[in-house]
């Protein structure tokens, strides 16, 4: 800006003035703002992750329980799950991350299988064989024999799992479903 | 020194400051009901400093949290009193904010001028309650988990974002390593910095507008700040701490077991200052409901808060404001009173009675037992079987039941006084195991290989529907099972004078407590109860069948051998039968009979010269049982030491020892033990050496399983515990 051009008359080098500090606010402000927020870019980059991460869905086969651990009289046991399971960096030997039930009918039919999740809020669901009920301990939700809601706050029925009988084994598609909503949503 | 305190008064007006600060005008002089915001500032310093060396000394991440405080609260010296501080103080901060918040109020100071005021104490209440709820995961044991988690499920029913919301939260799909580390960086650091710069900003605008005169009061001289005002808030501020002191000490706050996703927590509970959300929940169904429950009201309820002090202008709406708050604290005491009500009435009623109803649900399984699929209640669930047996009297039904409800809550009661109680117990024993020093795996792999706290949950699992585990006195894991009417050669009669008449199906398996032991021997050698079993037929169970008697070998060779040759004993032979017992009781290499053990095999080496090594010893010990079975005929059946005699009965070689143990539920049809049809209805557990996956039970599961029956886990040396007087190894695996 050297050697700047003389103003015609004082008038207008006053609007020249109030221009330039518009100009100069705006610019202020906004890099101002800009230089403020700069350093939570880098980090909000890597904190929202999780969101952008592909999540594996559809479950796992796991092997859950001999066919003859699940004798047909139409009452539900629980059985472990025992997978690999993977957090961050660290990779878990096979170990029990979860149970299952598991109920036969009849001698003809492969069983039934029911996951242990709570569909309401997460909790570990039991079976009290004297009322033939499934029941969660936390908000005293209570699941009939075929899963199906008896009271409580639970939004849908226990959920089912898949079963396959592959010889003497009984294998399940272990996943889980997303809480409180009334349809079975894998997660 | 004056002269220096001249100097840095010039350049900084300090006395300027000091004098500001604490010559505070305060109209009608002070009070000791103005200490409440003073002590909340207090509380938080507490906090600060108490959470900043707790941070010194804890390590977030899934093998290291619980760890971390495990070792703090142990094992360094006042590291206990330094939680039960940080715990009890956050406590005491929404006890305190919760007076604050009512007083505020109903001595309308949120009204003009103050309202920016008033919604940032709102906007603190609400970091308080994020404090209170990041902070009780940290430790990472049991209840904190569990109770995060319904937390951070909650925020995932929120519509649109929820999901999301609880992804970024949890850090990733599941509880792990980044739901500690996000949690604690929102605990320690966004939180409470978010919260001084509030904290400033709210006592900034009330000197501003100094406090709000009780209009009702008679007029007192104005005061200040400093002493009198000062006085009573350290005084008030002193009996807080004290409390809390007192609380720490008194009644230190539990570290549960360290976190488990996969376990079954049946004691899951938020804090208590959270209990009336969580009861307020059960009301409400669905997913609608839910929302409804656990976000909209609660959202309309806070979005009412920070409406207060416009509505307030008026008096009807500082009335309408006054009413909302007492409605509001006394629903929420009321709401953890009924939650509380809910979990602890079997404890707070213990004798409450309920064999109106137990006697009919009694009289349903009574019929169900006795008539099978021909019974009038087979295959209806709960409510049709009601109205089958309300038939004649549909009238009583409704009344049954309110009852029946009333029961079930009380039962549900019950269950969770259990969980608690289990909770309690797993607790310490991951402190005992853990005082061993924790592997890299974390303590959470202590529990899970414990023989002690695993064996149990197998035996529960997989063998309590035949075999119980419980002693003389009944306690233990004891199941009366449903005495099945059949017919045919299995069956035996229920009256044994008649023999013709009516008949049972085995359905049991002997009672391991103790098994191996001389005692369970003794027992079992005893020709009046190797077949004893006592059927009820008015209740249709089966109780008090130690041994044989509700199994198919009621009446095998065994227990004929048993009732022909050792009934009338003389005293030679109940001398030899002694013998016997201790010498078969000593392959079973019990701990807790170790030193009977050693008495014998010192008596059996006796002759021997003292040049003698190991292997003579040994030889002599197997001559010497071998002789001791031998007297009473058991090797004519029975394998003992050798390789080709005998074998129609199973192999007593290390009868009863682990290994014998391990092989026989590996695979009770094996050769050595009952092989084909003598093998009565016992599964094998691990028939496929090879392959363990294709397994009932996997390797270190059997060994827990037998290393409990056994009775042989590590106990610490002050052991209070008579079922292990023995000091078993760490388990290991």
């Amino acid at each position: 800006m050297a050697n700047p051009v003389p103003p015609s008359s004082p008038a207008s080098a006053q609007t020249q003035l109030q221009r330039r500090n518009v100009l100069a606010a705006v610019a202020a402000g906004g890099l101002g703002l800009l230089a403020a927020v700069a350093g939570v870019v880098p980090g909000l980059n890597a904190l929202i992750r999780p969101l952008l991460n592909e999540k594996p869905a559809g479950g796992k086969k796991v092997r859950v329980a001999l066919l003859d651990a699940v004798p047909p009289d139409g009452v539900a046991r629980s059985f472990p799950v025992i997978d690999e399971r993977v957090d961050q960096w660290s990779r878990y030997p096979r170990e029990k991350i979860g149970s299952v039930f598991l109920v036969r009918d009849s001698k003809d039919e492969p069983p039934r299988c029911f996951s242990a999740t709570c569909p309401h809020l997460g909790c570990a669901v039991e079976y009290k064989p004297q009322q033939g009920e499934f029941r969660c301990p936390c908000h005293t939700s209570a699941f009939a024999q075929d899963g199906s809601v008896i009271s409580g706050p639970s939004p849908r029925p226990l959920d089912t799992l898949e079963v396959e009988v592959r010889g003497d084994q009984v294998w399940v598609n272990y996943q889980k479903f997303r809480s409180v909503v009334e349809e079975k949503i894998p997660e | 020194m004056r002269r220096l305190l001249a100097w840095i008064d010039d350049r900084t007006d300090l006395h300027g400051i000091v004098h500001g600060a604490l010559f505070e005008p305060i109209p009608g002089g002070a009070r000791w009901r103005y200490v409440w915001g003073s002590t909340l500032v207090f509380t938080f310093v507490v906090q600060v400093l108490t959470g900043l060396v707790l941070w010194m000394f804890y390590s977030p991440g899934a093998q290291s949290a619980w760890e971390s405080v495990y070792f703090l609260e142990r094992h360094i010296a006042g590291g206990w009193l330094l939680r039960g501080v940080h715990h009890y103080t956050a406590q005491a901060m929404v006890v305190l904010l919760a007076i604050h918040l009512a007083q505020v109020v109903i001595d309308g100071a949120y009204k003009a001028p103050r309202e920016f005021n008033f919604w940032i104490g709102l906007l603190l209440m609400l970091v308080v309650l994020g404090l209170a709820l990041t902070g009780y995961l940290l430790p990472w044991d049991q209840k904190g988990y569990w109770a995060t988690k319904v937390a951070t499920r909650i925020a995932s029913s929120a519509p649109v974002a929820g999901p999301d919301m609880e992804r970024l939260a949890v850090g990733g799909n599941d509880y792990g390593h980044y739901t500690l580390t996000r949690f604690f960086a929102l605990h320690a650091g966004v939180l409470p910095a978010t919260m001084v710069l509030l904290i400033a900003i709210h006592v900034a605008l009330f000197r501003k507008h100094g406090v709000t005169p009780h209009s009702s009061r008679k007029p007192r001289p104005d005061g200040f700040f400093w002493p009198e005002q000062v006085l009573r808030d350290a005084v008030a501020c002193l009996v807080i701490f004290g409390i809390v002191l007192a609380l720490s000490v008194y009644l230190q706050p539990e570290l549960g077991a360290p976190a488990d996703g996969a376990d079954n927590y049946a004691a899951a509970r938020p804090e208590w200052y959270f209990l009336f959300l969580f009861q307020f929940l059960k009301f409400f169904k669905g997913h609608t409901g839910e929302v409804i429950g656990a976000i909209v009201i609660p959202t309309l309820i806070l979005g009412f808060m920070f409406l207060m002090p416009l509505i307030g202008r008026s008096r009807l709406g500082h009335a309408i404001c006054i009413a909302a708050i007492v409605v509001l604290l006394f629903g929420a005491a009321g709401l953890t009173v009924s939650a509380l009500y809910d979990d602890y009435q079997a404890r707070w009623f213990p004798s409450r009675d309920y064999s109106d109803v137990t006697s009919v649900l009694d009289e349903i399984d009574i019929d169900l037992r006795k008539s099978g699929d021909n019974s009038k209640f087979a295959r209806l669930d709960e409510e049709q079987k009601l109205k089958v047996y309300f038939k004649d009297a549909p009238d009583k039904l409704t009344a049954f039941r309110s009852r029946l409800a009333g029961y079930r809550a009380y039962q549900a009661s019950q269950e969770y006084l259990d969980a608690v109680a289990l909770a309690h117990e797993n607790a310490e024993r991951a402190q005992q195991l853990a005082a061993q020093g924790i592997p890299p795996a974390g303590a959470l792999s202590l529990l899970r290989n414990d023989p002690k706290t695993q064996g149990p949950r197998l035996f529960k699992q997989h063998c309590a529907a035949c075999h119980d585990h419980g002693d003389s006195a009944g306690h233990g894991i004891v199941t009366p099972r449903p005495l099945e009417l059949g017919k045919g050669e299995k069956t035996r009669p229920i009256n044994p004078k008649q023999p013709d008449g009516l008949r049972a199906v085995p359905t049991g398996a002997p009672n391991l407590y103790g098994f191996g032991s001389r005692e369970w021997l003794t027992g079992f050698l005893d020709p009046k109860r190797i077949a004893a079993a006592h059927f009820d037929e008015k209740t249709m169970l089966v109780t008090d069948a130690p041994y044989f008697g509700n199994t198919a070998h009621w009446n095998g060779e065994m227990v004929g051998v048993v009732k022909d040759r050792l009934a009338d004993l003389d005293e030679d032979g109940a001398a030899n039968l002694k013998k016997l017992i201790a010498a078969l009781s000593a392959e079973a290499e019990l701990q807790s009979q170790a030193t009977l053990d050693a008495e014998l095999d010192q008596q059996a080496a006796a002759k021997l010269a003292a040049s003698a090594d190991d292997a003579e010893r040994r030889q002599k010990i197997i001559a010497f049982r071998t002789k001791a079975l031998g007297r009473l005929e058991c090797t004519e059946c029975h394998k003992f030491h050798q390789s080709d005699e005998g074998g129609s009965a199973p192999d007593l070689t290390g009868y009863a020892s682990r290994q014998w143990m391990i092989d026989f539920i590996s695979n009770p049809a094996h050769s050595r033990f009952y092989p084909g049809k003598s093998n009565d209805r016992m599964p094998a557990f691990a028939p496929d050496a090879k392959k363990p996956d294709n397994n009932q039970l996997q390797p270190r599961e059997l060994e827990m399983l037998v290393d409990w029956l056994r009775g042989e886990w590590y106990e610490p040396r002050q052991s209070s515990n008579p079922a292990a007087t023995t000091a078993a190894t760490q388990p290991t695996g």
